[in-house]
């Protein structure tokens, strides 16, 4: 979670207890915190039954978009309207890249949706990320792939195998 | 040890940018001078497979609310890879030397 977003959250987090701002406000607080508990909690069951990293990924993918849906409703702009990135698409790449990978390409196409954002609209924005995601697919396939024969040939042909 | 023309871009590049070497710089930093973008998965693919083979290190840098909380993977070439991408350069050197480019509009 950024700074940013972090207090937001406990913006968030002081409406819906405080009760200072306007109903609908407190509304729509309650029900981010709620669901963000809520979510937060089966990721750490998930943690615990040590499911497969890809269910983890998509949780996580999951809660952090409830926590830019605090920061638009905080700011009191609706989701859409918000600076957040399409979710399926940085899911797609966090299934094909190494974790310290993903991390630092999902945060590269942030940092340039975040630029083009201000620079033209969302929505050109959103399909410059898409183009760039699926352009990335390839390469990130084949290196996945030859990782996999590479590690198979040495199990298999390499000193040691049976 | 032969290396692929984006493998040397991207070693070149590193080279050139250091220390700010990461993911968006080193894209803008080849658009800016060959005309030609790789995409963000070559790159990553590139550097993770130059990784591997010892000729760049990376080290996770500062994550900013601009980037969405996300680190950046700072890049830097090793003794190993500068000897590589001179080695590689140096052939490339010696096959263009003496070359009569005919009908080629320089």
């Amino acid at each position: 979670m950024s700074k940013t977003n972090k207090k937001l959250w406990v913006k968030a987090h002081k409406i819906a207890a405080k009760g200072s701002a306007e109903p609908a406000k407190i509304k729509t607080a309650k029900k981010y915190v709620n669901v963000r508990v809520a979510s937060e909690r089966a990721f750490d069951t998930a943690l615990i039954l040590q499911t497969p990293i890809a269910f983890r990924a998509l949780l996580r993918i999951y809660i952090d978009g409830f926590v830019d849906g605090v920061a638009g409703a905080v700011r009191g702009q609706g989701r859409k309207t918000y600076d957040v990135p399409p979710k399926i698409a940085e899911f797609m790449l966090t299934m094909l890249a190494t974790t310290r990978g993903a991390e630092a390409m999902i945060g590269d196409l942030n940092e340039r949706f975040t630029r083009e954002c201000k620079e033209f609209d969302r929505d050109r924005a959103v399909r410059l990320y898409w183009a760039r995601t699926l352009r990335s697919l390839g390469p990130l396939l084949w290196r996945a792939i030859g990782k996999v024969v590479i590690t198979m040939v040495k199990r298999f042909f390499g000193p040691g195998a049976a | 040890m032969d290396l692929t023309t984006l493998e040397q871009h991207l070693l070149l590049a590193v080279l050139g940018l250091h220390p700010n070497a990461y993911g968006v710089s080193i894209q803008e930093h080849i658009k800016k001078l060959t005309g030609r973008e790789p995409s963000t998965g070559s790159v990553y693919a590139s550097l993770d497979r130059l990784e591997e083979k010892g000729f760049v290190k990376s080290r996770q840098g500062e994550a900013t609310a601009e980037r969405g909380g996300k680190r950046k993977l700072h890049f830097v070439i090793t003794a190993k890879g500068q000897h590589a991408l001179r080695q590689s350069l140096q052939a490339i050197d010696a096959l263009s030397r003496g070359l009569v480019w005919k009908g080629a509009a320089v």
